[in-house]
Formats: structure tokens, sequence, C-alpha cells
């Protein structure tokens, strides 16, 4: 029978993945993509209780989680291609002078 | 249309100038800001035109013959059969004989119902006494304070008094504060002085009496310290917030008393509860606490010391403070709370002050030579007869009096503001013969003068008149009143006499050196109290005295005021007088009927009061007319009243000193103590913002560690606790 | 004990496809080839949410992350020519394991076990598309009339929200555009040179 620990164990499977990935790559691409896996993690999470618990705001949740991780991959993409242009690279070992 | 529509607009106007003088003020241009003021409340003072010739309309209409005869009637047949009634109980008469009493009694009250409805011309607008409340605070299980309007007659007549005059005075310093830099914060501080003033002569509920109450001492506060960077100033204005702080202390204790005896603040509902659910003791400590607030707002003795000081504010403040508001406040409060004073006994506590304090400034008023000083004096004076009104049950005759007050004191005033302006100096005995220069400003001052004093038929003399008449028939309640009468006479002797003085030194005669600088004993001034020799000479340096030679007239604006002032002050009085059948004794009167005494009774009065006006002129002249500089009196006396019987130097030692003595292991806490640890936490902040700023490297991965190896943490030490 | 059902089978597939892709996602060199994972990782994600019940949430995982995403990335790749990635340090692959598998084991005994009856033993209430309709566009409390006749009342009501969304997504375009569309800084090359030079001095 299928339970919502399956679930839950797929998400935080998902979510180590998505964790080993943002902390082990260095261009800012990876990183997104990593963080990416991860949101996915999360959405996961939310609409398995939600349909578990038939609790309609975990969906509602997610939706805008979705549409939120839009916004931030253009804003993300956006950054990075002005992090490029700037520096003929993109990756993390060039924003080192973010403290200025 | 109900003035209630409209009345709302009456206090908010004036406030909006100040809101917009005191934001904007200065992006208005020289004048904008000024005109703006004077144009809203010249829409104030029509509105409350229109309101009180509505409740004039909507007020019960009465035959003068019809009330003359209902109070004599009440005078001579009830009354006495109500002794005769009491009389008979009181020996323990036969109960055929009181009953016998008893029957003539109810015939005569039968007859005196009769004549009551005859007087009646018509009755009153079913709507009378315009009132309106909203809700405002509300407390559970309590009345609440609801915010509320009442209009009726005394309300209306407080209203358009406050509004037309402060519009003068405001148009008069149009003129007269040109120079000034902060020319937009003074109008806007004189608008929000008379909104408040306006608002609190509405107000339904005692809590918002109160509230005004204080707005106003803030304004007073603010516009008596308006020349800040003289100390003289600051002192000033300290002085007369604090002086009236310890008074607000009385009245905010008798309006608590008030809400445990009532459950309710509402002025409406004071005049029905008062007679029935107080005691006397009660009541008695009610008023007198009551009483206590007036006594500093008005500067009755021994609360009269702030309001000299307060010369200090530039000389349309003073008209303000003196006429259309602040001190009108008291005996507003006092007329308003009335049926508290008459279920008590401390009435008789309220004419004594007023009475004494009234001959106690007459007395000082001939001792000054500061034209502003000798007003402040008068006003001080003047006030004290209106409580001395107030408390014969004179509730009629004391509002009469505010009124023209507020007219001839204004005049007064800005006729002083006139004269200071013309002739560059305050001190009487430097001005030059202003006679030949100023003549607005010399008619104007006569016509002042005159009603001051007392003189037929000038406003003065009417409501003084009334006044005195209250006094006279109070005598039957209470011996002491008769010592009152001679009290009251003999400061409107000193009142004729010592403004007769001002107006022949300063407009007859030539300049001369001010015999009260000179004089040895002055040295310093009246300074040296609360400030130091270097202080004193400060200010007298910023002063920078320079006369002005010769002395100019008053330009249009304040020409304008002065002669409306003045038109005030000669026809003012008519309204209380035979001569429109007191129409306003008819219109302004406490209980259900007014109370009107026959003319015969009357003359008497008046020929006593016009005598006595006379002599004091008389006085004044014959003294002064040839040679004013020359002492009159010995001067240990000149002394003893310049230095106001020393009260001032006796509440500095007794209560100024040993305060700051107190304050200062307070001031030093303050300054160490306090002080240390704030800095001691912003020391804490910088070296620990300096540890911290190290943790930011400003590397992306760096950042990125950190927050996983924070999950970790968390997340373990989550599942840790969820586990076990 | 579990009973074997054909659901469950579907589930260990796609999520261990889903498991999978991602792996190789977070780790391909070539930029590319990591997009493409990471657009098949959702596209199994969006399987588990039809597994779910969640049929409208499925399409939405299709449509947005699985398809539009990994088309902007990469378009953003081919544009930069930043195809290969530059490979992960061995000592912070360690280290990350060192976080992400304590993290992970940690994570999955926080779950409560099914056999305390905790919170995985209830069956899934499939959400239609109607009903998140109703919840999605209007506000709490009102009643809205469903295709069949019957009446729902929305108990959550996100219209504002859906409607500030949809102005953050407004911005986040318009921001994005300005910020990719912003020239390089062009005064002179010698100053990127020296930036670059304090960059390895701080190193």
């Amino acid at each position: 029978m299928l339970t919502l620990n399956h679930f839950l164990g797929l998400s935080a499977l998902l979510f180590a993945v998505g964790l080993y990935g943002v902390l082990t790559r260095r261009n800012l691409i990876a990183v997104l993509i990593s963080v990416e896996v991860m949101l996915n993690a999360v959405l996961i999470n939310f609409v398995a209780f939600a349909r578990y618990g038939d609790n309609v705001q975990g969906d509602l949740f997610a939706l805008f989680i979705v549409a939120i991780a839009a916004a931030e991959v253009a804003v993300g993409l956006a950054i990075f291609l002005n992090v490029y242009k700037h520096n003929g690279a993109a990756d993390t070992d060039v924003l080192r002078r973010m403290k200025q | 249309m109900s003035p209630l529509s409209y009345a709302w607009l009456i206090p908010l106007l004036p406030a909006l100038g100040f809101g917009v003088n005191i934001l904007f003020g200065y992006r208005l241009g020289k004048r904008g800001g000024a005109y703006l003021s004077i144009g809203l409340l010249l829409v104030s003072t029509l509105l409350a035109t229109a309101l009180l010739v509505q409740v004039y309309q909507a007020a019960p209409q009465w035959d003068a013959h019809g009330v003359v005869e209902v109070t004599e009637f009440e005078s001579n047949v009830v009354a006495p059969l109500e002794e005769e009634v009491a009389g008979a109980l009181a020996i323990g008469a036969s109960a055929g004989r009181v009953e016998a009493a008893r029957n003539d009694l109810n015939a005569a009250l039968d007859e005196l119902h009769a004549l009551e409805d005859a007087a009646l011309v018509r009755a009153a607008d079913p709507r009378f006494p315009f009132s309106a409340e909203i809700d405002w605070l509300n407390i559970e299980g309590e009345a609440g304070l609801p915010f509320g309007f009442v209009l009726d007659p005394l309300a209306a007549l407080m209203v358009f008094m406050v509004a037309f005059v402060s519009l003068l005075i405001h148009l008069f310093s149009l003129e007269y504060m040109a120079g000034e830099d902060r020319y937009p914060t003074f109008f806007a501080y004189i608008s929000l002085f008379a909104a408040a003033m306006l608002a609190m002569v509405m107000s339904r509920n005692l809590f918002h009496v109160l509230l005004f109450w204080e707005l106003m001492g803030v304004m007073s506060y603010l516009l008596i310290g308006f020349f800040y960077k003289k100390t003289a100033a600051q002192q000033a204005m300290k002085k007369a917030f604090l002086v009236t702080k310890i008074a607000d202390l009385g009245l905010m204790l008798g309006i608590f008393w008030i809400y445990r005896e009532f459950g309710t603040l509402d002025l409406l509902a004071l005049e029905t509860l008062a007679p029935t659910v107080l005691s006397a003791s009660v009541a008695t400590s009610i008023g007198l606490l009551l009483f206590v607030g007036a006594v500093g707002k008005s500067a009755q003795f021994p609360l009269h010391v702030w309001l000299l000081d307060a010369m200090e504010g530039p000389t349309p403040v003073s008209a303000m403070i003196h006429a259309a508001t602040m001190v009108a406040a008291g005996v507003y409060l006092v007329a308003r709370t009335y049926p508290v004073f008459e279920a008590g006994n401390a009435l008789l506590t309220v004419a004594w002050i007023g009475g004494f304090t009234a001959l106690f400034a007459a007395i000082l008023a001939p001792a000054f030579a500061d034209i502003k000083k000798i007003l402040a004096w008068s006003t001080v004076s003047q006030l004290g007869l209106m409580f001395l009104g107030l408390g014969a049950f004179g509730w009629t005759a004391a509002l009469f009096h505010l009124i023209t007050h507020a007219f001839f004191k204004a005049l007064l005033f800005l006729c002083s503001g006139a004269m200071i302006h013309g002739s560059g100096t305050q001190d009487i005995f430097e001005m030059d013969q202003l006679k030949k220069y100023m003549p607005t400003t010399r008619w104007t001052f006569i016509i002042g003068g005159l009603s001051l004093a007392g003189v037929v038929p000038f406003a003065g003399f009417w409501s003084k008149d009334e006044v005195m008449l209250a006094v006279k028939a109070a005598v039957s309640t209470q011996w002491s009143y008769a010592l009152l009468i001679v009290i009251g006479y003999g400061a409107s002797l000193l009142t004729a006499f010592y403004v007769a003085r001002a107006y022949l030194i300063a407009f007859e005669q030539p300049r001369q050196d001010s015999p009260w600088k000179t004089a040895a004993w002055n040295e310093g001034g009246f300074g040296e109290l609360n400030m130091s020799a270097a202080e004193v000479e400060a200010d007298r340096a910023r002063e920078s005295h320079h006369l002005h030679d010769p002395p100019h007239e008053v330009g249009y604006p304040m020409g304008t005021a002065l002669w409306l002032l003045a038109g005030g002050a000669v026809t003012l009085g008519l309204v209380g007088s035979p001569l429109t059948d007191f129409a306003l004794q008819r219109f302004v009167y406490l209980g259900a009927i007014p109370h009107l005494e026959p003319i015969s009774a009357q003359w008497l009065g008046w020929v006593i009061g016009t005598a006595v006006a006379f002599a004091g002129i008389g006085l004044a002249y014959r003294l002064y007319r040839e040679d004013a500089a020359s002492e009159r009196a010995p001067w240990p006396l000149v002394q003893l009243l310049q230095k106001r019987f020393y009260i001032d130097h006796l509440y500095y030692l007794v209560f100024a000193k040993p305060l700051t003595w107190l304050t200062r292991p307070v001031a030093w806490m303050d300054r160490r103590l306090l002080d240390g640890l704030v800095d001691a936490f912003a020391w804490l902040v910088r070296v620990l913002g300096d540890v911290l700023r190290r943790a930011q490297t400003g590397r992306l991965e760096h950042y990125i560690w950190t927050l996983a190896a924070t999950a970790l943490v968390l997340v373990v030490a989550l599942s840790y606790g969820g586990l076990s | 004990m579990e009973t074997f059902s054909p659901s469950l089978v579907a589930f260990y597939l796609i999520g261990g496809a889903a498991v999978l892709l991602a792996l190789f996602a977070v780790t391909a060199v070539n930029l590319v080839r990591a997009t493409l994972g990471l657009a098949f990782s959702f596209f199994a994600v969006g399987g588990i949410f039809w597994l779910l019940g969640s049929p409208f949430l499925a399409v939405l995982q299709l449509v947005v992350n699985a398809g539009a995403i990994p088309i902007v990335t990469i378009f953003i790749v081919m544009m930069t020519r930043a195809r290969s990635a530059k490979p992960s340090r061995p000592t912070s692959a360690v280290l990350a394991l060192l976080v992400a598998i304590p993290l992970l084991v940690a994570t999955l005994l926080f779950v409560p076990s099914p056999a305390t009856g905790g919170l995985g033993t209830t069956q899934v209430t499939p959400l239609s598309v109607e009903r998140l309709g109703v919840e999605l566009l209007s506000q709490r409390g009102r009643e809205s009339t469903l295709s069949d006749g019957s009446t729902l009342t929305s108990e959550a009501g996100t219209l504002i929200a859906f409607e500030a969304t949809a102005v953050v997504l407004l911005v986040a375009f318009v921001g994005a555009i300005l910020l990719a569309q912003r020239t390089p800084v062009t005064e002179s090359s010698t100053e990127r040179d020296t930036e670059k030079g304090l960059a390895d001095a701080d190193a």
C-alpha cells in the first residue's frame, strides 16, 4: 500500500541530492539546477501532505511555489547573464567579492 | 437647518488653519498662511453668528415685564410664605396652622406658575438646546466618553464672542507681527488656541472640556514663549504652564469624582443629576476642586502669579489670553458646572476668592509702569469680579461681564500693542504725548478705558452693575456678601483710577525717565528670582530699546480691529440694559425662567457705580494731570506693590527652590547612570559588530556551506527531539 | 507488512527515475545534459503528483518546470557558451556528502513510522481541478456552484494572493529583462583586469 511515508522519503532523497549539488557545483547555472531539484522535493512534500490530509491549502501552496520559482529562475538566469558578461565566466569563484 | 449641521466646522476651521500653517506656512509666501488663517476664522465667525441667531430663535422667548412681575411676586409673596411654612414647622405649631400656611403657599405657587406662563411669549423649539453626540471611547459596562456638542445659549454666546474677538486679534496680528521670522508659526499657534477654546465651549462632555482646556494650556505655553530666545520668556512659559498644571490637578480630581458619583461626564446630565444625586458635602468638595482648576486658569489668588510673567509673549497673545481664551475658560468652567456648585456650599468661597482677587489686583495695578502689566492686573481684577458674580448666584451677570470684558480688554490690549508698536516702549512714562500722534489709538483706548472703568453707557458699566446687583441680592442669604459689596466698589474705584492714570501718563504727558527704572530698589527688575544677572543683561541687550521719535499711528488692519472692538465696547452693554429690556438676561439664564429685577431696584446701583467710576478718574486726573513723574506714595509701599507683595518670592523660596534641590540627584542619575547605560549598550553593539563583520567573507560558497551546516544542525536537533 | 499493488510499483519506478535523473542533473559536467536530466526528473515528479491525485499540479509541473524552465536554461547555456561546468573539487564532494547524508538520515528518521499509526496510513483524496480552481480564484467563504450542481464553500480563497503573484511574475520578468539587457561595463578593460587581479590577490 502506498503511504505518505513513501512520498516523504522520496522528497527527502531528492532534497539531499539537490543539497549535494548546491554544495559541490561551482558553475552558477549548475547551482541553480540543484536549487530547482531541492524546490521540487519541497513541492512533493506539500502535495503529499495536502492529499493525504485532504487539505487544499497544500496544493495551493505548491501552485504558488511553481509560479514564484519561475520568476526566480528568470531573475536568476538574468543575474547569471550579467555576471557572465561582466567577468567572462560564471562560477561561484568569481563571486568572492560580494562583500563590497 | 439645524445648527448642528455646521457647528462642528466652527472649531475645525481654525484647527485647519493651524495644520496648514504649521506644515506649509513657510511655503505660502510672506503672508499667505496668515491670510488663510484669517479667512478660515472669518468663516468660523460667520458660522458662529448664524449659530447665535439660530439658538436665539430656538430658545424660549420671554416678555420682560412679565419676567419682572414673576421675580417680584417670587420675592414679595412666595418667599415670605415659604418662610412662614418653615417657621411654623420649626416652632412645632399646630397641624391646622401648618396646613393653612401650606395652602397659602400652594395658592401662591399656582399664581406664580400662571404668571410664568403669561410671561412666556413663545415656547422653546422642541430641539432646544441643540445637542448631539457620537461614540468616541466606549468602555464595557460604563457610560464611556461620547464626543458631543451642546449648543445652548451659553455655548452660542461664548462661541460668538471667542470667534469674533479672535478674528480681530488675528487681523491685528497681521500687521503687528509683520517683522517676525516665525510669522506662520505664530498664526498656526493662535489659530489652534482659538480652535481649542471654541471646541471647549461647545463640548458636551467634561472630559473633552478638559482635553481642550489642556490644549489651550499647551498653546498658551508656546505663545508666551514665542520669543524663546529671551530667558525671561522661557521662564515665563514654564511658570505659566506649571502653575496652571497644579490647578489642573484639582480640576482633574473634580472630574474623576464627578464620574464616580454620576457614572457619566455628560454636561446635560449634570444639570439634572447634580441636585438629586449629590450630598451637600460631596458637592462642596467637587465644587472646590473644580474651582481650583478655574483659579489656576483664570489667574485668581493665590495662583495669579503666572499671568503677569505671561506678558513676555507678543501683545496679540496677551490679548488672546486675557480676552477671548484661556482666562475666560475658568469662568466658563464654573458656569458650566454651576449645578454642582449650587448643590453644595462652595459658592461663598468662590465669591470671596473672586472679591479678594478683584481688590488685590486693583491695588497692585497702579504701582506698575509697564502698560501691559497694568492691563494684566486689570484682567486679574476683572476676572475676580466675574467670580464674585458667580459666587453671588449672579450666573448671568458673571457671563455678561465675561462677554463685555472680552471686548474691552481685547481692545485695551490691542491698543497697548499699538502704543508699543508706535512708540517702541512698553513703559507709559517713556511714551511721548501719544494723543498728538495716534488719534485712532487714543480714542479707542479712551473707549476701552471708560468701559473698563464702568462709565455710563459703555459696556463695562452695565455688566459690572449686574454683578454688583447680584452681590447685593445675595446679602439676604449670607451677611458676608455685604462686605463683598464694599470690596467690589473699592476694586471699581481703583480700576477707574489706574486706567485713567495709564491714559494720562501715556497719552497726555511728554516723555520722561521712568521713575521705576531709576528707583534704587528696583535694580535688576523682577528677573532676579529665576534668572541670573547675566541672563537679565542678555535679555535687555536683545530687546535693544529704540524709541520711535516721533511715535507713529497704526495701519489699516490694526486700526480696523481697534475700531470694531471699540464698537463692541460701546454697544455690547446695551443688550443687558433697560434699552433692550435686558435681552441678554432673558436669553442666557440658569433655571427655568430668567430673573429680572425691576428698574426701581437697580437705579441706586447705577448711581453708585457711576459715582465710583468718576471718583477714580477724578483722583487720577488730580494726581497725574500736571506732574506724573514724582512719586505719590512712600517708596516702601511702592516697592511692596512692585514686588507683588512678595508672593512670587514666597513661592519661589518655599516650592521652587526645594524642588530644584530635589531634582539634582535625579538629574545626576539621568546624566551619568541612564545615559551611561545607553552609551554602554552602544559600545557593546559596536564591538560586537566589529567581531561579526569578519564572518562576512563575501564568498558565495561560504554562505552556502553555512546555510547547509545550519540546516543539518537544525534537522538533527529536531529529529532527536522528535524521537525522544 | 506492505501489500503489493500497481500504484506501489509505479511509485518505485517513477520515484527511482526522479532521484536518478536528479543525481545526473547535479553531477553532469556538460550543462546541457544536466539541464536535460533536470527536465526529465521534473517530468517524473509530475508523475508523482499524478499518483498523489493532483492532476492539475501534474500538468502544471510538466508545462512550467519540465517545459519552460529547462528551455530557458538551455538558451542561457547556449548564449554564454559555458557548456561545461568546472568540475567539482573532490574535497568539497566529500564534505557535501558528509552534510547531505546525515541530513537525509535525520530526515528519514524524523518521519513517523506507519506502524505507529502516524500520518502515513490514510488514503489519498484526489483533488479535482474544479475544486482547486474554486479555491484558487475566489475569496474565503464564498460559495460557488460546481458543474454537477453542488455548491462548494471556499476555505482558502487565495484570489488576492493569486493576483499578487501575477504582479510578482510581471515584475520579475521585467526585472530579468532589464538585468540581462544591461551592457557590460565598457569604460575600460583594465578596470576589469585590476578587479580580477584584486580577486586573485584575495584568494
